[in-house]
């Protein structure tokens, strides 16, 4: 069913904001402009509010560990082993979590899920939409998108109490490196076999993971919130030659240089904890401007429950209170984490031809006053 | 950019010293003579201070430590997980902004070797780096493998007697042993089985590659280990030997490289009882040369290098030797002995510039200047120590 939206400000994001009306049905949007022509079965009368896309956030654990329960939900993370490549955050999703249904009125509608940081290798994330069904496949975008790796000091925390490797930063990277060696020498194994024409019996899940990012196939998103571990990461994608991002970088002011160099893109956040642990001891809402500043291309991520993601909004205005524009902010939230997560032909802005995801704001969303009215989802919310 | 130091007395450790101006352009040293004439973008006036090479240190800790937090979520020194860890790198433990280097470079060492720690028998390889703190990590690091750390004596034992993997000396031997041993035979399958960074890094040691720099205090765990180096041939250099005194003759004849401290913590375990500052002076009078001093950073702090130096040679080292043993030796024990330790032409610019001779503990730091550059200046950064 075709649906007009009239008397609206749209945000495409990938150009400045305008009045005007915006043409779509269930799979795409089909006009854009001051005056739509096409004919729709139903028009929306927006009072002037503010439409833009629905935000994506980039790195959540929504799902894995529901809000209000102990233990029994926790399936953040497998720490039984250093390296979990074969688990998949899938298998954990609960669908029902709170989180869900809140993060979409404050305009999250979409979310990576990924593992926690206890494992140097930790397992494989997946994208999913915002819906009203509860089953897992009317909600995934992209089933294993991404492999969960990280450094600092969760890994370190975690083994050092089964004094097992790593307990020191060495021994992360030394984890991190077998397991790609290890994945090399399984893909030469694997060529092998296929060259003399022989079946190949030795089939290992860890392994056709790490092959599928030695191929270039998903990239490591590597958790670091140090700039040494940032520096560490990429190292090792360099040796490896692998697609990396970076995950949290909260110290990313002090390596702004050779992360543009090497074209790194980051997740930022979450920003509006405390500083429990050492490696947070310099975190800074001015990230985001430096960010901006070194031309970085980074999302804002609430890491959610971490910190909630109902109100990822807040911290990307807090990133705009300490240096970094309002339009880098909204497209921190919306067309770069749609770059990183490799959506953008189909999310992250306001275009023809895109897949309808947006929000009917009555204020701008950096205000914690406004709030969500409208969204394709769910239609007219009340207060 | 050049930087010139006019009428200081120079010493350059290689060549006796004398009054003269030492010309640094592009980070090297281009000129080292009296009289030098041109226009310089910095220039120090030196007359009546005493200019030398920067300081090199053999054996620290800085980074990998993590100075001011204390904390375990900051510390990356030992991966005490398992006994043998020759695949680990300290330049992936090394914070680069630690406090510490800040506290090096005002106490002018300008190339710092860090090591993994004494954990494990084969602990990992150390990172070699220039104290330059403008240029960003990567471009700091000399060497990122600079030899194998391993380690004998009480703390391999300790660390692992709990998890009962090592229980005694004679276990730490065949660690060690077994270690080598497996490398060899996984040379010979390496095809069939494929790479694995422990051995190939094993390998490297055993090839000659990389020297195996050994934590050893008591003379016998130095025995220990000259025996195994005798069996399987690798290179060897001590680290610690605090008591090398006790067998200064026969360590002379075996011509191996030492590089000895800290020599002046208290006697807080068992294998430093008979460390005594009296050691670097009784080998030298032995006929070994090939010494250098070290700090080993925590355990005691990086400012005391020339101190101990000076100390040393209070109990019997010569004024040479006690020079050379925290310049050109520790240079030449890591392979670095053409780019820095001296101050010669061709060398990098890493200078001090000083009130007095540096190893009179009385002495003043002007500058550390490192690659040239004015690094660190008393009269603007005083508070750092």
């Amino acid at each position: 069913m075709k649906k007009r939206i009239t008397n609206v400000k749209i945000f495409p994001i990938s150009s400045e904001p305008f009045e005007g009306e915006l043409l779509f049905d269930e799979s795409s949007i089909l006009e854009v402009g001051p005056k739509v022509q096409g004919t729709a079965e139903e028009t929306l009368d927006g009072k002037g509010g503010l439409l833009m896309p629905g935000f994506i956030d980039g790195h959540s654990h929504i799902g894995l560990m529901p809000e209000g329960y102990g233990w029994e939900y926790d399936d953040v993370n497998e720490y039984s082993d250093p390296v979990t490549a074969d688990v998949r955050c899938m298998d954990a999703f609960v669908p029902t979590d709170m989180g869900i249904e809140e993060s979409a009125r404050g305009g999250v509608m979409m979310y990576c899920v990924l593992p926690g940081s206890a494992n140097p290798v930790g397992g494989l994330g997946f994208i999913a939409k915002y819906t009203r069904s509860n089953l897992l496949e009317d909600k995934v975008i992209r089933a294993d998108c991404g492999l969960k790796m990280a450094t600092g000091e969760n890994p370190k925390r975690v083994y050092q109490e089964y004094k097992k490797m790593p307990v020191t930063r060495m021994g992360t990277a030394a984890v991190m490196r077998k397991f790609f060696f290890d994945g090399l020498n399984y893909m030469q194994k694997k060529e092998k076999a296929e060259k003399e024409g022989k079946p190949f019996s030795e089939t290992d899940l860890k392994m056709e993971v790490a092959q599928l990012v030695l191929e270039k196939e998903i990239p490591a998103r590597i958790h670091c919130h140090r700039a040494e571990d940032m520096l560490t990461a990429i190292r090792i994608k360099k040796e490896f030659d692998i697609n990396i991002v970076i995950e949290h970088a909260t110290e990313l002011i002090k390596v702004a240089d050779e992360l543009k160099q090497n074209e790194i893109p980051v997740f930022l956040g979450p920003y509006m904890g405390s500083r429990p642990k050492v490696e947070l001891r310099e975190m800074t809402y001015r990230t985001y401007g430096a960010a901006e500043k070194a031309g970085i291309l980074f999302g804002c991520m609430s890491d959610h429950p971490v910190f909630p993601a109902e109100v990822l909004r807040i911290q990307a205005g807090l990133g705009v209170q300490y240096g970094a524009s309002e339009k880098a902010m909204l497209e921190s939230l919306t067309i770069n984490p749609a770059k990183i997560l490799q959506l953008e032909e189909s999310y992250g802005t306001l275009e023809e031809g895109k897949v309808p995801m947006m929000c009917l704001w009555d204020g701008h969303p950096f205000d914690a006053r406004s709030r969500v009215v409208w969204n394709n989802v769910d239609g007219w919310l009340s207060r | 950019m050049k930087t010139l130091i006019k009428n200081g007395t120079i010493h350059p450790v290689t060549s006796p010293s004398f009054v003269g101006d030492i010309l640094v352009e592009d980070g090297k040293i281009v000129g080292v003579e009296p009289g030098i004439q041109v226009k310089a973008d910095t220039l120090i006036e030196a007359s009546g201070l005493h200019v030398f090479p920067g300081l090199v240190e053999e054996h620290c800790h800085i980074g990998i430590h993590g100075e001011k937090t204390n904390q375990v979520s900051d510390n990356d020194v030992n991966e005490w997980s398992d006994p043998v860890t020759p695949q680990l790198l300290a330049m992936d433990g090394v914070k680069p902004f630690d406090e510490g280097f800040r506290y090096a470079i005002s106490a002018g060492v300008t190339t710092l070797n860090i090591f993994p720690g004494s954990a494990n028998p084969i602990g990992g390889f150390g990172v070699t780096l220039k104290n330059d703190l403008d240029v960003p990590y990567q471009e700091r690091v000399l060497l990122e493998r600079s030899g194998m750390k391993m380690a004998m004596g009480e703390n391999p034992k300790k660390t692992h007697q709990e998890s009962k993997k090592i229980m005694t000396r004679m276990g730490t031997a065949a660690v060690i042993r077994k270690a080598f041993s497996d490398a060899i035979a996984y040379r010979k399958k390496k095809d069939e089985k494929g790479f694995d960074p422990k051995n190939e890094a094993l390998l490297q040691v055993l090839d000659g590659e990389f020297k195996a720099h050994v934590h050893a205090h008591r003379a016998d765990d130095m025995l220990t280990i000259l025996r195994i180096r005798d069996e399987f041939g690798f290179q060897l250099s001590f680290e610690h030997a605090t008591e090398s005194h006790l067998i200064a003759d026969l360590l002379a004849e075996k011509g191996v490289e030492l590089a000895v401290g800290p020599m002046f913590t208290a006697r807080y375990k068992i294998e430093v009882n008979n460390r005594t500052l009296r050691t670097p002076g009784i080998l030298e009078k032995a006929g070994i040369s090939d010494i250098s001093l070290i700090t080993d950073d925590p355990v005691i702090p990086i400012l005391n290098l020339p101190i101990q130096a000076g100390l040393a040679m209070h109990h019997g080292l010569s004024g040479d030797l006690a020079l050379r043993a925290i310049t050109i030796n520790p240079a030449r024990n890591l392979g670095l002995a053409d780019r820095i330790g001296s101050i010669e032409k061709g060398k990098d610019g890493d200078l001090l510039v000083c009130d007095r001779d540096v190893l009179d503990p009385t002495h003043r730091l002007l500058f550390t200047l490192v690659n040239g550059k004015v690094a660190f200046d008393s009269s603007k950064q005083e508070l750092v120590l």
